[in-house]
This record gives structure tokens, sequence and C-alpha cells, in this order.
């Protein structure tokens, strides 16, 4: 049985739920305004399809409210192992859940959240159904994702003292607002630019050292350790053309980055000056992130040899304090594409789908960054047990 | 300290950063709107609020950082706290 994190011991339901709705034959799930729920089978009703979406009645009395969802996924042995559950609340996502069994799943809601709408606008997005026509050759062609029997809505009491927001992250497949905010908690250290960019498709644009940076992890480690000593010394930078701008390089810890600037149009001397005084300010900037534990640091890696130095990475970026490194790999054979695994304190690694193209980096695979983002950013941060998508 | 206080510093500050003494900042105003405004001058600004105001911007705060009205509640926000 499957149960989602963000309700804590100690809490107690105040009586009767404010929302109680049963699904399935004789059920009442249905006199609300639904997408995406199929009609009413025996003691069940499937949602259907990558999304659905409920407007449901706001509870009248101001409270912390239980989110309480039964129900079991549509699965298949071999080709759906799990379905993943994002749910959010007046645009809100809750923290997901991937399911491989029958689930009974709580959520608590602040009354914030409630508060902010005349109405409940509940949000599931499950982007695993399948059609069991395909899969086991049956009639029903519909593209099963859950079977709902039970939602309820309760007031919790005593709650405010060990409140902590079960709101983590934007749902899955954000939208750009959604996405801004997720992508900001992310710090690219390389090797490429491929999150920078993704971040920009999404307005989010942090100022980073390396979030345009081609690094390798010698590089990083030797800049880590040394806490980027003398990073802006006019000696060790060089502007060297490229294709199509000018192209910084750092030669002490031997790292590049884009300047964006084409040199038919600036003047070099002036580019170097700009970059020696922007390497420290930005280096000054980043030692305030490694400081403060805040962000997640991504290393996308080149390839499987690379994986050597993930060790010594995740012990660099932990020598300034409780920091996660979130280590990116192309999905193999043992790792399907969405896997995202804790390998110890602080460290996570995720498998993509596929990387951008080198010369068309702004063609990142976006579901599946988000996707691995969303899920990395609630493993370190909401305290949830490890989850492995299979 | 109010937001009306907390602007007129603040053009006080951009002035003397872009060399220019007729320079108007609104809450809207971001780097789109001044000549120079680029990301290493953004960093320049920031930390030059810290030295003014007497503050530290979190890492978080400097990424979301894209106008004065951001400026303006962050500081707001500082000196409430």
């Amino acid at each position: 049985m499957s149960t989602a994190a963000g309700v804590r011991a100690g809490e107690r339901d105040t009586g009767e739920p404010a929302l109680d709705l049963v699904f399935g034959s004789g059920g009442n799930a249905d006199e609300h305004l639904w997408t995406g729920l199929s009609h009413p089978e025996p003691g069940q009703a499937w949602l259907v399809g990558e999304d659905s979406s409920a407007v449901l009645p706001r509870p009248g009395c101001p409270g912390t409210y239980r989110l309480h969802l039964v129900g079991r996924p549509f699965l298949h042995p071999g080709r759906i192992e799990a379905q993943r559950l994002a749910v959010s609340v007046n645009g809100s996502l809750l923290q997901p859940a991937v399911l491989d069994g029958p689930f009974s799943l709580e959520w608590l809601l602040p009354w914030a959240l409630l508060a902010a709408c005349e109405t409940l606008r509940l949000e599931l997005r499950h982007p695993d159904a399948g059609r069991p026509s395909a899969l086991i050759g049956a009639r029903d062609a519909r593209r099963l994702a859950l079977a709902l029997t039970r939602l309820q809505l309760t007031r919790v009491r005593s709650v405010a003292a060990v409140w902590h927001p079960p709101v983590l992250a934007p749902r899955i497949h954000a939208s750009p607002a959604s996405g801004r905010d997720l992508l900001l908690r992310f710090e690219s250290l390389g090797h490429d630019c491929e999150l920078g960019m993704l971040q920009r498709a999404f307005d989010a644009e942090p100022p980073g050292l390396l979030r345009f940076a081609g690094t390798s992890p010698p590089a990083l480690i030797a800049l880590l350790d040394r806490e980027f000593a003398a990073i802006g010394d006019p000696a060790d930078v060089e502007i060297a053309r490229s294709d199509p701008d000018l192209l910084v390089r750092q030669t002490r810890y031997g790292f590049s980055y884009h300047t964006w600037l084409r040199e038919a149009l600036v003047d070099p001397v002036a580019v170097h000056a700009r970059e020696c005084r922007r390497m420290r300010l930005l280096a000054d900037k980043l030692l305030r992130d490694l400081r403060e534990g805040e962000k997640l640091f991504v290393y996308k890696a080149r390839d499987a040899e690379e994986r050597t130095f993930m060790a010594a990475l995740h012990a660099a970026v932990r020598r300034y304090g409780p920091n996660t490194l979130l280590w990116i790999e192309r999905q193999d054979a043992a790792h399907a594409a969405g896997t995202l695994r804790v390998e110890c304190e602080g460290l996570l690694r995720g498998w993509l789908d596929r990387y951008a193209p080198p010369l068309a980096i702004q063609d990142a695979s976006r579901p599946c960054w988000l996707d691995l983002c969303a899920r990395a950013w609630s493993l370190a941060r909401g305290g949830a047990e490890a989850r492995t998508k299979p | 300290m109010t937001d009306a206080e907390i602007l007129a510093r603040l053009t006080d500050l951009f002035r003397s950063e872009f060399a220019d003494r007729g320079l108007v900042l609104s809450p809207c105003t971001g780097p789109a709107d001044l000549a120079g405004w680029d990301s290493v001058r953004m960093l320049d600004v920031i930390f030059r609020i810290e030295q003014e105001f007497g503050l530290a911007f979190t890492g978080a705060e400097i990424d979301r950082f894209r106008n004065v009205q951001d400026f303006i509640e962050a500081i707001a926000a500082r000196r409430r706290g």
C-alpha cells in the first residue's frame, strides 16, 4: 500500500469529512464536475488519459485539511510497472507519488492554499496511462491510469505545531511560471549548458558561474577544493574565437564558457576585463549558494566513465554544507529514462531519456528534465523516502 | 522605511552605478529598460544594495531578482524581519 508524505503523526481528524466522494456505481463522485473520469463501475471509476481534473466545493470552515485518496493503479507486468501521479490543488503541486499497487494517499492542505479560490480545483497528472486493448488484447480501448474508490477532505486539528508545507515543487510538465520556480532551485555545474538553456526556456535566469560552461569533474573538484581562489586573475583568463561567439577560457582550472558576443561587434580587451570581473562576482555568488545549501547542484555526465568522479564531486560540494548533488546520466539498459535513485545522503542519480544534441543544445528533453527535477527536489527537500521508478 | 523611501535610495544608488544623474526609476524598471544593465551589472547592483542597506541576500533571492520592485520587496522584508 502506497502512502504519501506530508501527514505527520499526532494529527487528529476533527470528525466527519467535509467532503466525502465515493466512486463507482451508486457513488456520488460524478455529482461534481470532472474531466478525465470514466463512467462508474462497481466499486470504482477510472481516471483515463494523462490528465484529469475536478472542481469541488471548498470547505467552509477555515483550517488545515487532510486530502485522502484511495484507489489502485492500472498495471501490466513488463509494460507498466507503476503509475506516476502528481496532484495539484489550486495550482500548487503536492508531493508526487509513484504507485505500484493499491494506494491510500494523504496530503495536508494548509488553509492558505484552500482560501485562495472559491472552489477547490484538483488537477491530476498520470502520464503512464495504458490501453488494455493494446496491452492484453482486451476490448477496453480506454487509456486507464488509476481506479479511484474514495476521496475525502477532512479538517485536522493540533497541526500548527508540526505543520510543514507539502507543496514542494510545481507540477510535472510545468507551466512556464511554475517551471521557472522549479528550475531556479537548481544550479548547473556542467558539463555543458543544457540545463542552463532549459532554465532560459522557462524564463529562469539565475546568474551562474558554470551555467553556460564546459566543465569536467577534475576541473570542478579543483575549483571547489580551492574555493575558486584567484578565479578572476587576468593572467588565467583568455578570450578565444569560437563560432558563433567569443569563448572565455579559464586556464588555471580548465573550464570555458560562451560570452554570447560576436567578435566583430566588441572590443576583445574590454571583454577580457569584463569577464575577469564577471568570474569573480559569479564565483562569490556560487560560494554563497554552496554555503547556504538551499539549491541542488547538477552535473550532467558526459559518459559512463565519468562516474568514477561522482563520489569525489559529491564530497567536494558537501565540503561547504549539506548540499545535494544531482548526477545526471543518459538512460541505458539497466536504467530507464526517469529513474531517480538515492546513492547516499546528498547524492542523487537521475537518468534522462536523451541529451540535447551538441549543436542544438536548447533542444533538451523538457518533460524528462522537469520530471527528474521535481522529484529530485521532493526527495532532497521533502524528506521523503527514496523512490525509484522502474 | 516605506517603499517610497527605499525607491528613493535605490534611485540614488542606480544613478551612481550607471553614472546618470537624471535617471528615474520605477518599480517596474528592469534590465531591458536601462542600457548597460546586463548580468554582470546586475550582480554589481545587488552587492551595492547589500552594502547600502546593510543586509545580505540569499543566493535564492538573487536568482529571483528581475526588477526594482523585487529589490524593494526583498529590502522591505528584511527590514520587517
